[in-house]
Order: C-alpha cells, then structure tokens, then sequence
C-alpha cells in the first residue's frame, strides 16, 4: 500500500478504556483493538492518506520512544491486513471508463465497506461483475427483480431464459413490465428493458421452456452462476434438483429462489458445500409444506429476487464469503424470523464434493 | 512432572509490542440500525 488512508466507513472510535473500536456497528466488518498505550489509535490518526506505511511506523517511534522498528512496523503491517485501510494513491483501473466509474461509484463504495481484503484500486470487485456471466431462468416475479439487480450490478454478460407472455396479472410484481408489454413475450421484453437500463453490458434472451435436465445443462454452458427463478417443472424431481445436478456436474454455483406467499426463501449451492438435495433432504417434512398458491404482492416477489441478485454478486465478487450449501430467507408474517437452513451432505451422495 | 526451566539471560527480554485485531461478535454488533441517510442520491 503506498498511502494508507482509514476507509471512511470504518472510522475509528477510542472507548473510554482506551479501545479503538473500527468499521462501525456491522456484524461482519466491526472490529476493536484493545489500545491502553494508544499505539493503534495513533497509527491510526497517521494514517490519513499522505503517509507512506514507512513514514507511518517513524512517526510512530517519535511518539513512542519505547517502540523499536520492528514492533512499530508490525503494528502498521496489522493495521494494513485489517480491511480497515484503502490506498489514498490507488492504482489505475484502466478496464473501467469514466462513465463506468461515475455509473458504479456507489457500488464501490459499498463493496469497500464489506471488503476486508486490501486492495490496490478498490475496482476488483467491480471488474469481477463485470467479467460475470449468469444465466437467469425465469422471468416472474422473482427473476424480473433480480435480473433488474444483476443488470444494474453491472453483471457484464446476462442471459434471460422464459417461455412465457406478459400477463395482466404479472404486473402486481414483475417489475420489467408495463401495460404496453401485454402479450408480448417476457424475455424480449425483459432484455430490451434491461439495454435501456444499462448498456454497457452484454444482454441476450430467448423464450423457451426447460423441459428436460438436457435442456439446463445446454442452457448452462458457457456461464459462471445460474440464478434460478423459475419453479417448473416442480420438485421433487423437477427443475432445481436438475440444476442441482448439472450444476454439480458442471462446477457452477448456483442460487435458487421462490416465495410462498409471505415466505421468502432462497439457496445458495456450489463447489465447496453440499448440494441442493442433501441440504433439503435434512429439512423435515411437514404436512401442508408442498403447496403452490398463486398469491403475492411486490415485497416478496423483490425481496426473493433481490436476495438472489445479493447472492449472485456475492458468488461473483467473493463478498462476503459464506461457504454455500445453506437456504435463508425471511417470513414477512414475523419480522423476528430470519429462515435458515444448513445440513451435512448425505454419505455417498454423488453430487457432493 | 515436568517444569518450566528458568530462561537463560539470553532470553530475559520484555515481550514484544504488538496490538491484536479482534473482529466483533454477533451481540456487539448492531442487530437494528434506523438508515442514517443514503436514500436520496
Ligand atoms: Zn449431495
């Protein structure tokens, strides 16, 4: 790092004992340093952006007379791996122009919040997306929301897969479509709408069913992540566990996610964790869980969309890197409720790791 | 038995300066947070 400058997000605060608490109050990114002799704190207020780490750490021993050169350049090297520092002189990012820089600055920000990994531009993140290829099956409620995401992410390559119209009844929900796009096919209508949303970025569509595992795993070829949101065929041996299967098969981590109603759930599977099948092989049955009403409003339809489009670009970016394998999600019935589901691969299981 | 020997004079020097990162806990964090801005651009 050649200017280290705190992230401003994760601007420390010196408790009364004399505890530098960083990176605000987020799970996950929060940190504290216990500081009595105030070392960090100081390093941490030289670290302002027109320093080196070198000037730093002298600075730092004018301070503490006590600290030798090898305790105070440690004590900057810790505060350099901790992901609570960004470069003031970052590198160039020359894959990314002026317009892309000025579109995805938000982003940025907010992938350099999450990120704890040091970085030279702070782009990486970005350029990733950018480099994506995601396949989004089905256009509904669920894939209309999270193809909007994905898109305005700036995913750079984006391929929409549904076989059906614009509904009348669609347009409670689907957040691609208009009373102009009645009767006319989803998946063109989905790609031109997302052109005009960004055209930077590469989007492509066909109306089609998948109707058999073939059909998924043609459809797959050529892409990094499958953001399913389509429901059939239905399960149990319908289209998620073909995805299950050909994703396995492939290498490809996947997202899958739906609503019941209120209930929004959505899974994330993949190289490095059990499957689809045996994660749901370990969720009791209950009586009454297997039905399919038609019945939603926008929140559920773009909060399962959107927990996909975040799932995604989590896969992609490596932010924040929870091993897959596991469902989550949320009822809206009980704001205390965060669904949760991680279970063990079978033994045997063929399509596990 | 077993017993730690006495360092020798060699090794008689005070423990090195550092500092340790620890990563906060679900229950020192922040569970609910009112948005503090961000919404209008
Ligand atoms: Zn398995």
């Amino acid at each position: 790092m050649r200017r280290p400058r705190v992230k401003p997000e994760h601007a420390p605060h010196r408790l009364g004992d004399g505890t530098v608490r960083l990176g605000g109050v987020l799970y996950g990114v929060a940190s504290e340093i216990p500081d009595p002799e105030g070392w960090a704190w100081a390093a941490l207020t030289l670290m302002d952006g027109t320093r080196s780490p070198g000037q730093v750490a002298a600075a730092l021993r004018t301070r503490f007379i006590g600290l030798t050169r090898e305790e105070a350049d440690d004590i900057v090297a810790v505060l350099l791996d901790s992901g609570h520092v960004e470069d003031a002189a970052p590198g160039p990012c020359e894959e990314l122009d002026a317009r892309e820089k000025e579109r995805y600055s938000r982003s940025r920000d907010y992938f350099r919040w999450i990120d704890l990994t040091p970085r030279d531009h702070g782009w990486e993140p970005q350029l990733a997306l950018k480099g994506a290829r995601v396949l989004v099956l089905g256009l509904g409620g669920t894939g209309s929301h999270a193809a909007w995401s994905l898109a305005a992410a700036g995913v750079g390559r984006l391929h929409l897969v549904d076989p059906d119209v614009v509904e009348l009844s669609n347009l409670n929900r689907q957040v691609l479509y208009t009373e102009a796009d009645l009767g006319r096919p989803k998946a063109d209508v989905a790609a031109a709408r997302l052109r005009r949303l960004n055209s930077a970025i590469d989007v492509t569509a066909e109306r089609a069913a998948v109707t058999s595992p073939r059909d998924l795993a043609r459809l797959l070829d050529g892409f990094d992540v499958l953001a399913l949101c389509a429901d059939r065929p239905r399960e149990p041996y319908g289209i998620r566990t073909w995805a299950s299967r050909a994703c396995a098969r492939g290498g490809i981590p996947w997202v899958s996610g739906g609503y019941d109603g209120p209930l929004v759930s959505v899974g994330v599977f993949g190289p490095g964790g059990p499957c689809f099948e045996c994660v749901r092989a370990g969720i009791p049955a209950q009586p009454g869980a297997g039905y399919a009403w038609p019945g939603v409003t926008g929140p559920s339809a773009g909060l399962s969309g959107q927990l996909v489009a975040n799932d995604v670009l989590a896969l992609v970016t490596g932010l924040t890197p929870v091993p897959p394998g596991y469902f989550h999600g949320l009822t809206l019935l009980d704001p205390d409720a965060h669904v949760y589901a991680r279970h063990p691969s079978r033994p045997g299981c063929e399509f596990c790791p | 038995m077993s017993s730690t020997p006495a360092p020798e004079p060699w090794q008689e020097r005070k423990p090195r300066k550092k500092i340790v990162i620890r990563r906060l806990g679900k229950t020192e964090t922040a569970t609910v947070v009112q948005p503090s801005g961000g919404n209008s651009n």
